[in-house]
């Protein structure tokens, strides 16, 4: 699993001279398991990939029409995964290379920076980027 | 049709298009949520497409935009960004004027 060290020491070897702070929690799981009662929803069980509750199986439900939270069971027996986010970094790149490119194009360059991890190994990274003088 | 002609496809059908991972209803992550609150806040009209049930899209989507991660807003089948992009520009004020130039 990538850390927030990990992340830097990638966006630095790739853009040499650039500024870079990267912050967040790593391991973060930030799942919530919500009560809704459905109609029509699915059942499964699926494997939490990575994170603290890494390899735990919880009951996942999918829903096909809204669910009702009006009339939710208390026992809460149907739960639904709400939140995906396994990873939550904040990054903040100053670099000489992005001046006169857009805002897509600098996230870009981070992204080519941490090449095939982003959207994989990290889940999701808040970026910030800004064009320093050389 | 390969991937990629449906995701042209789909960008030339809606000038406003989302690619998240679940619905506007029902997000399935707090990005993608957080991507539809700000196009609601813009008044946008848009088409939303669910990449969690879409694998050959999720996955012909990033070569397409060479954008790794979800969501991703198109305008006029442009790429505008994802979360943070959109959240930037619309604190700018820009968002708001790019949605109502795409609704025409």
């Amino acid at each position: 699993m990538m850390q927030p060290d990990d992340i830097k020491q990638m966006v630095e070897s790739g853009l040499p001279r650039a500024r870079v702070s990267v912050t967040g929690d790593g391991h973060h799981f930030d799942a919530r398991l919500s009560r809704f009662a459905s109609r029509g929803a699915r059942k499964s069980r699926a494997a939490i990939p990575g994170g603290p509750l890494g390899g735990k199986t919880v009951q996942r439900t999918v829903f096909t029409v809204p669910p009702r939270p009006w009339r939710a069971p208390l026992r809460g027996a149907l739960r639904r995964v709400q939140f995906c986010s396994r990873q939550n970094c904040e990054a903040e790149v100053i670099s000489s290379k992005f001046a006169s490119k857009t805002m897509l194009q600098q996230h870009q360059i981070v992204y080519h920076t941490l090449g095939g991890k982003m959207g994989n190994e990290i889940h999701a990274l808040s970026l910030r980027t800004q064009a320093s003088a050389e | 049709m390969n991937t990629q002609d449906r995701i042209h496809q789909q960008l030339s059908g809606d000038k406003i298009v989302l690619y998240m991972k679940g619905t506007p209803q029902f997000p399935q992550c707090g990005f993608s949520a957080k991507a539809t609150q700000l196009l609601g806040a813009c008044g946008a009209k848009y088409a939303s497409y669910d990449i969690l049930s879409d694998p050959e899209i999720r996955q012909g989507l990033k070569e397409y935009s060479n954008w790794p991660t979800f969501p991703q807003l198109y305008l006029n089948g442009e790429l505008v960004g994802g979360c943070d992009i959109m959240t930037e520009l619309f604190q700018k004020g820009e968002l708001q004027k790019l949605i109502a130039k795409a609704m025409g």
